[in-house]
């Protein structure tokens, strides 16, 4: 933050310097000229080749920093805006903790079938919440039909209609359905991740809070000094693929997992868990995925268990404000 | 690219092919005991496969998909009354079912049929499934105290997506904000999960209550994990070139008017 310069993306340093090279080598260039035509007298003449040089040389300093003036300023602009929309964006998710579940859809719709209730659902069951966004969560779908099986038929009651071959229920049988609202899990209890150390990239002791998704259904990312763990997916240690993400870079403030790629197979991942307990992991794989091709089963809520640490990569899209790649360390438990 | 295409789409094609005789181990039947304080034997082609099947009890009838039950009846336990006669039913040969054993609007006793909804739920959602198999008037539900299904008839349902959270319900009469038949209850709405929940029992009788199964499995990946939104610093080297270059410019400004005065 305190040296403005050095956020500016890398392309546009980059053609800062090939200017100033440019017009140094050009200067340094027309000074030889200057010297040649020096040798012999017209002494004016070199004075006035001079004089427009360091014009020259003047006009294109002040048109350079006049352009990192205002790429700075433009950026300022946006890290403001920034910040109003994660100031929003936290309100609207302290909002929605426990409330969010509220269905408010509105009118009583005429069901007298199955089928009405399919047509109606869109419009008139809508949730408003941030989580739950337009898409097709409001439906009320319409494969729920119900009906009576049959008609009775007398004939097939006789005792003598035998049973149909290869019809065994011997080993037909489940828990029963659940009567009543009591027993019905609320929570999910079991100890939960609180902090994450991966000596090898310097992340020494990064608190780790969960978080689930924004309103876009991407992944809740904390702010940059945070991991964040997606409380959906499994409790790290547990059946199938926890996932543990953090920022590579964040409003100009470098993220935890800044140097997540520079991690290598073999170093150690440390888990802490709130009950002081923790898990040890070995890095088993760095991959970069193209982000639209990010794996779903790093997300798999079944399988071996499986820590995936997941960050951004690849090349920054200045326009789009975001990498085109995920970085993500799969770990496994030692 | 284009033969990628073509080899992805052969795939599919046989995919689709293969799909079919396969069909049967993609099915998911439950057959659940939905009348409260009846004990019944459940009958096919006249013998009885389950006994004292009693309310709440759930079988797992997948194995027969798209197989036909023939002479298929319910009697009250351990007599020869015949509470439901079903005659011949086939099971669906793929898809997700529940049969439910429960009482019609009259209080009868009837077999329900329902497809559950099993699609994928977004990022951060769950599902719930209400279904109407009590013998008992249409009814709204109310999801936190608003109509989330309203003017539900006996034998029918529908569900709908929510975030994952907990949800105070309660069933009232279709068009009344009282008395409440059922609940308020909070309802755990799962992450990927559908929760279905039955009416079941009769108003008149005074059994009303519910039943419940849960389908898990349905969760999908978060659309994207975006983790930056400013390019990373090249650990001070950045900063080393605009000094370079800022002390090179510098010495051009100095060195040529110097020069050049030099010069005159």
């Amino acid at each position: 933050m305190a040296i403005p310069s050095t956020r500016r993306r890398p392309t546009n340093r980059l053609l800062l310097a090939f200017t100033f090279f440019g017009v140094i080598v050009s200067a340094t260039r027309a000074r030889a000229d200057v010297d040649e035509v020096a040798a012999e007298p017209p002494k004016r003449r070199s004075r006035k080749r001079s004089l427009v040089l360091i014009a020259l040389v003047g006009l294109i300093a002040a048109a350079c920093a006049s352009t990192v003036a205002s790429s700075s300023v433009a950026e300022a602009g946006s890290v403001t805006e920034r910040a109003a929309q994660a100031l929003h964006a936290a309100a609207e998710s302290e909002a929605t903790p426990d409330d969010s579940a509220a269905v408010t859809s509105a009118e009583p719709q005429a069901a007298s079938s199955s089928e009405d209730v399919a047509e109606d659902g869109p419009e008139s069951s809508t949730s408003p919440q941030s989580e739950a966004p337009e898409s097709s969560s409001g439906s009320l779908v319409d494969n729920d039909s119900a009906g009576s099986v049959q008609e009775p038929d007398e004939g097939s009651a006789s005792a003598d209609s035998p049973s149909e071959p290869g019809l065994d229920f011997s080993d037909t049988g489940l828990p029963p359905a659940q009567v009543g609202f009591d027993d019905l899990a609320l929570d999910h209890d079991g100890r939960r991740p609180v902090s994450l150390a991966i000596e090898a990239i310097d992340v020494v002791d990064a608190a780790v809070i969960a978080v689930g998704v924004n309103p876009d259904q991407t992944f809740e990312v904390p702010p940059a000094d945070e991991v964040g763990w997606y409380r959906f997916g499994p409790t790290p240690g547990d059946e199938g693929s926890a996932v543990l993400a953090a920022h590579i870079a964040f409003d100009g403030v470098d993220g935890v997992f800044r140097h997540l790629a520079d991690a290598e197979v073999g170093s150690v991942v440390v888990v802490g868990f709130d009950d002081g307990t923790s898990q040890r992991y070995r890095i088993e794989s760095i991959t970069d995925y193209v982000k639209e091709e990010l794996p779903d089963e790093l997300f798999a809520r079944t399988g071996d268990a499986q820590l995936a640490l997941i960050t951004c990569g690849g090349s920054f899209n200045p326009e789009l404000r975001s990498y085109d790649s995920n970085t993500v360390a799969v770990a496994v438990p030692i | 690219m284009r033969r990628l295409l073509a080899a992805l789409a052969a795939l599919a094609v046989a995919a689709l092919v293969f799909a079919t005789p396969a069909q049967a181990q993609d099915a998911r039947i439950h057959l659940i005991h939905g009348i409260p304080d009846v004990d019944v034997d459940v009958a096919v082609g006249g013998s009885n496969v389950f006994e004292g099947f009693s309310f709440g009890d759930t079988q797992d009838l997948s194995s027969f998909a798209g197989a036909t039950l023939e002479g298929l009846q319910v009697k009250a336990a351990g007599t020869d009354t015949v509470a439901i006669d079903a005659g011949d039913v086939t099971l669906p040969a793929s898809g997700n079912y529940t049969v439910i054993a429960h009482l019609d609007a009259d209080g009868n006793p009837t077999l329900g049929v329902f497809e559950n909804n099993v699609s994928s739920t977004a990022a951060g959602q769950g599902r719930l499934t209400v279904r109407h198999t009590a013998a008992a008037p249409a009814v709204d539900i109310l999801a936190n105290g608003d109509v989330a299904f309203g003017d539900v008839p006996n034998g029918a349902g529908a569900d709908v997506d929510l975030p994952a959270g907990t949800i105070s319900a309660s069933v009232v009469p279709a068009g009344a904000s009282e008395p409440v038949v059922i609940g308020p209850a909070d309802l755990p709405i799962t992450e990927g999960a559908n929760l279905i929940v039955y009416a079941v029992g009769s108003l008149d009788g005074g059994s009303l209550t519910v039943l419940t199964e849960s389908i898990e499995g349905l969760a999908s990946a978060p659309a994207a994990v975006n983790t930056g939104n400013t390019p990373v610093q090249d650990n001070g080297l950045g900063l080393v070139a605009v000094a370079g270059i800022a002390a090179v410019a510098m010495a051009a400004f100095v060195a040529v008017p110097v020069a050049a005065r030099a010069r005159r």
